[in-house]
């Protein structure tokens, strides 16, 4: 009797190891690791429905008008006032551009806040994911006085919903029209086109950025096959979409409305149907673009496009083509209903034998580390030259693809030196310091972690071990 | 040898037959030893519009196919009697007037197409379609090299034309203090049972001692400095063997002007802070510059450029001894115009690099060829 108790308890205790090992890797590669508020002991059901339960998609009233206002303030005040000397004037832009400038750094520096202090880690890191994927790069200053409210306006609210609406809000946001050049777009043959060609004024015209990137990079991909003379007839649907104050569209500034808001104009629209993707679209004015839009967001190479990128983000830089099928199954099987299409990736997650070791990029790695050992968050100015230090510049990948989710590009050795360092600062900030007892409990099992323990609790002292612990391979990786 | 292109002659090829120039554009400066060559890419992201850095200024077609475009505030500088230089690249023409630089117009890929990251793919891969190789041209080149040289991105990160299975390091300019070697002792203690982390963990030390150095200067990564940092990393302190620059914002559909205006002073200064920087090691030294595909000849309606093709290579250094500007101009009039829209592409930039690192490393071009453009 009594042996058969202690083996029945033996094997009690490790069926609820392995249980346990499961939906802590689960939850901790859907998320940012263990903080305060995971419970180890949840399944990772449970806490993957808390996850879209919890989400705050409003974090705060947009700051858009607000930003956008900083940014045109001192344009507005003295574009052709002779009365101001020339040196008043360069203070004034300089003012300006420190504005932008600092404004910019708050922003990046609140969404990461957002990410460190949520209840909700696996949606924030969907919200960075489509940031990501709907990419603008804050290259130029409207681009940082823009890019902030662009997440928090057009990706936050628009996460849990259908993918039609998300595609909508993001490339027809302000920001995404300014950044890739459709606000200054004008049909040839419109209204506007006309008179200025009648009064010898320049020819204004089509831009092709936007409509391209909308195939090649929003939805379909490139292997869909779509043809230059889709992206033309794009770029002519588009047109008529523009920004209110921006740029020398004299027809945008009659306009009511505040500045910096998106505005669809008839007068620079370029009438008549257009043929994209071997599909006629006659529908006049902007509902042409909301047309050839919804139906890009529901064909089946954009749910492809997506179900790849989510299972590279989560699952393994190459990713099982099963674990591809099933997620883009669920997007269209769903109609783009994105919760349907995360549950599908966070199933997969699951499945040891699909999930591959993915190295942090290194936004996930502060971030990671910050919400780990529930670590202040650095003044604005450090924590984004810690991550342009690394490569990965809040918003400003520098192209519209945004920027990559593979170990290849992420694991270098002047990355690693940098993260060193960012580890070698942070204990420093900590007002008490937890034991690498208390830190290893916060990672799931892996076949490495006693090995690290031993090394890490042999550090000096409390503060070089948490750096340690941040330079571990099982903390590197997730 | 060297080609001086008149004006003549250009004209002649205008509207009729192509006009040819035979000639290299390069050749080895004879006598010196090949134990130290090396190499520097520097990739112009976003597709930088050769037409209006080095302008065909005497085309007769000129002023009407770039309109707005061809209005330069400033004097362009003489190239070859029939291009004008940005006025930006004024250290570039002075390294071009001393047979230190020369160009390479009307070039591109030899499978163009308009997308950025495929275009950017294969022109880093050196493949002829995108996404065919996980290797870069210059990390195959490295096994080439005479002497064991490693790779060296000047970035964050390794950019794909850099990356494989050669040794591959990066380095930045950082204003940060050396971390103390206890602490980066115990690091490479717990990198150890993972080779990948251990191999770039060690790299980075490595080249973290020579950055010390490199970095006695303000701190501050002015662009001037930059080139300085490279040239001092690359000439003392590694065995660097091939390297990569990547300057990003070159896609320019609106406001053009201004903004190729600051990019090109910016890449101007690069360069001048190199050559400075590495002194009598310029000459090993070659450098290679290029961009995916070129842009539209016409502009758009925003003042700036959308997807083209033919764009510009320029090549620099001290070992081969370049000689004027080598093209078979193809022309501006709307007839001479690919697709209508785009400058023609008549030399392939994989045959041109191949042609400057074969003669750069004195190799047999078949060798070479096998090496970085297996698929040519």
């Amino acid at each position: 009797m009594q042996i058969n108790s202690t083996v029945s308890k033996i094997y009690r205790s490790k069926d609820t190891a392995v249980m346990v090992n499961i939906d802590r890797t689960t939850i901790q590669r859907l998320g940012f690791g263990f903080g305060k508020r995971d419970d180890s002991q949840q399944s990772w059901r449970r806490w993957f429905d808390g996850q879209l339960e919890n989400y705050r998609p409003i974090v705060e009233q947009s700051p858009f008008p607000e930003r956008m206002q900083i940014f045109l303030d001192a344009r507005q005040t003295f574009k052709n006032n002779s009365q101001i000397s020339r040196d008043k004037k360069n203070d004034f832009e300089r003012e300006r551009r420190r504005k932008v400038h600092q404004q910019f750094y708050a922003d990046a520096l609140l969404r990461t806040e957002h990410a460190v202090h949520s209840d909700t880690p696996f949606v924030e890191r969907i919200v960075h994911f489509w940031a990501n994927h709907f990419a603008i790069s804050a290259d130029k200053l409207i681009g940082e006085a823009l890019a902030g409210p662009f997440e928090f306006d057009a990706i936050r609210p628009h996460v849990l919903g259908n993918f039609s609406k998300l595609l909508e809000a993001a490339v027809l946001h302000p920001a995404m029209l300014i950044y890739l050049d459709q606000a200054s777009a004008v049909g040839p043959n419109s209204m506007v086109a006309m008179r200025r060609e009648i009064s010898g004024r320049r020819q204004l015209g089509l831009n092709e950025n936007l409509a391209r990137e909308i195939l090649e990079l929003h939805t379909v991909g490139l292997e869909a096959g779509y043809t230059q003379s889709d992206i033309e007839n794009f770029a002519r649907a588009l047109t008529g979409f523009t920004v209110k104050s921006i740029g020398n569209l004299s027809a945008a500034r009659k306009i009511d409305g505040a500045p910096g808001g998106m505005l669809f104009l008839d007068e620079i629209h370029e009438q008549g149907q257009v043929n994209v993707m071997g599909k006629r679209y006659a529908q006049s004015g902007k509902s042409q673009t909301l047309a050839i839009l919804s139906d890009l967001a529901t064909h089946a190479s954009t749910a492809r496009t997506i179900a790849t990128k989510l299972a590279r983000h989560f699952i393994a830089d190459k990713p099982n083509e099963q674990s591809i099928d099933r997620i883009s199954k669920a997007f269209v099987n769903s109609n783009g209903q994105l919760s349907e299409v995360y549950l599908a990736v966070a199933k997969e997650v699951s499945k040891p034998e699909m999930r591959k070791p993915k190295f942090k990029s290194p936004n996930d790695w502060v971030i990671s580390s910050l919400y780990s050992i529930d670590a202040p968050l650095p003044p604005a100015r450090r924590l984004y030259k810690w991550l342009k230090g690394m490569g990965q510049p809040v918003w400003a990948p520098g192209s519209p693809k945004g920027f990559a989710d593979t170990k290849a590009v992420w694991l270098s050795p002047s990355g690693l030196l940098a993260r060193a360092e960012i580890a070698s600062t942070i204990p420093g900030t900590l007002d008490q310091l937890s034991s690498p007892e208390e830190l290893f409990a916060k990672l799931a099992e892996s076949a490495r972690k006693d090995q690290s323990f031993s090394i890490v609790s042999q550090a000096g002292d409390l503060e070089q071990a948490l750096s340690l612990f941040l330079l571990t391979p099982e903390f590197l990786y997730r | 040898m060297s080609w001086i292109i008149s004006r003549r002659q250009f004209a002649l090829g205008l509207g009729g037959a192509m006009l040819s120039i035979m000639s290299s554009g390069a050749t080895p400066t004879a006598g010196q030893n090949i134990r130290n060559r090396k190499m520097l890419f520097i990739i112009l992201r976003g597709a930088a519009d050769g037409l209006s850095i080095l302008a065909p200024i005497g085309d007769t077609y000129y002023q009407r196919a770039r309109g707005i475009l061809a209005e330069d505030k400033q004097p362009r500088l003489p190239v070859a009697g029939f291009f004008g230089l940005h006025n930006a690249m004024g250290k570039t023409h002075a390294l071009y007037q001393n047979r230190e630089a020369t160009f390479y117009p009307a070039t591109g890929l030899s499978h163009p197409v308009r997308s950025h990251f495929d275009a950017q793919n294969m022109l880093e891969t050196g493949t002829q379609r995108a996404y065919q190789s996980d290797s870069g041209w210059l990390n195959r080149a490295l096994s080439l090299l005479a002497h064991p040289g490693e790779g060296i991105a000047f970035a964050p990160t390794i950019p794909l034309a850099l990356a494989g299975s050669q040794p591959v390091s990066s380095v930045i300019l950082s204003e940060s203090d050396a971390l103390d070697t206890d602490f980066t002792d115990r690091i490479t203690m717990l990198l150890e049972s993972e080779p990948e982390l251990l191999q770039n963990w060690s790299s980075a030390l490595n080249i973290s001692k020579a950055s010390q150095t490199a970095m006695d200067g303000s701190g501050k990564s002015k662009s001037r400095d930059v080139g300085l940092f490279i040239a001092d990393i690359m000439t003392n302190s590694v065995n660097a063997g091939m390297a990569t620059l990547e300057l990003n914002g070159w896609d320019t559909h609106s406001k053009q002007d201004g903004r190729l205006d600051k990019l090109l002073k910016n890449l101007d200064a690069i360069i001048d802070g190199l050559n400075l920087g590495m002194g009598d090691d310029w000459r090993d030294m070659l450098v290679v510059v290029a961009t995916e595909f070129g842009r539209t000849v016409k502009p758009n309606g925003t003042r700036g450029t959308d997807h083209g093709t033919g764009s510009l290579a320029i090549a620099l250094g001290g070992n081969l001894e370049f000689g004027n500007v080598a093209c078979d101009w193809p022309g501006l009039s709307p007839s001479q115009l690919f697709e209508g829209r785009d400058l023609r592409i008549v030399k392939p930039i994989e045959e041109i690099i191949l042609g400057l690192v074969s003669t750069h490393m004195s190799l047999d071009r078949s060798i070479v060829k096998k090496t970085l453009y297996p698929t040519l």
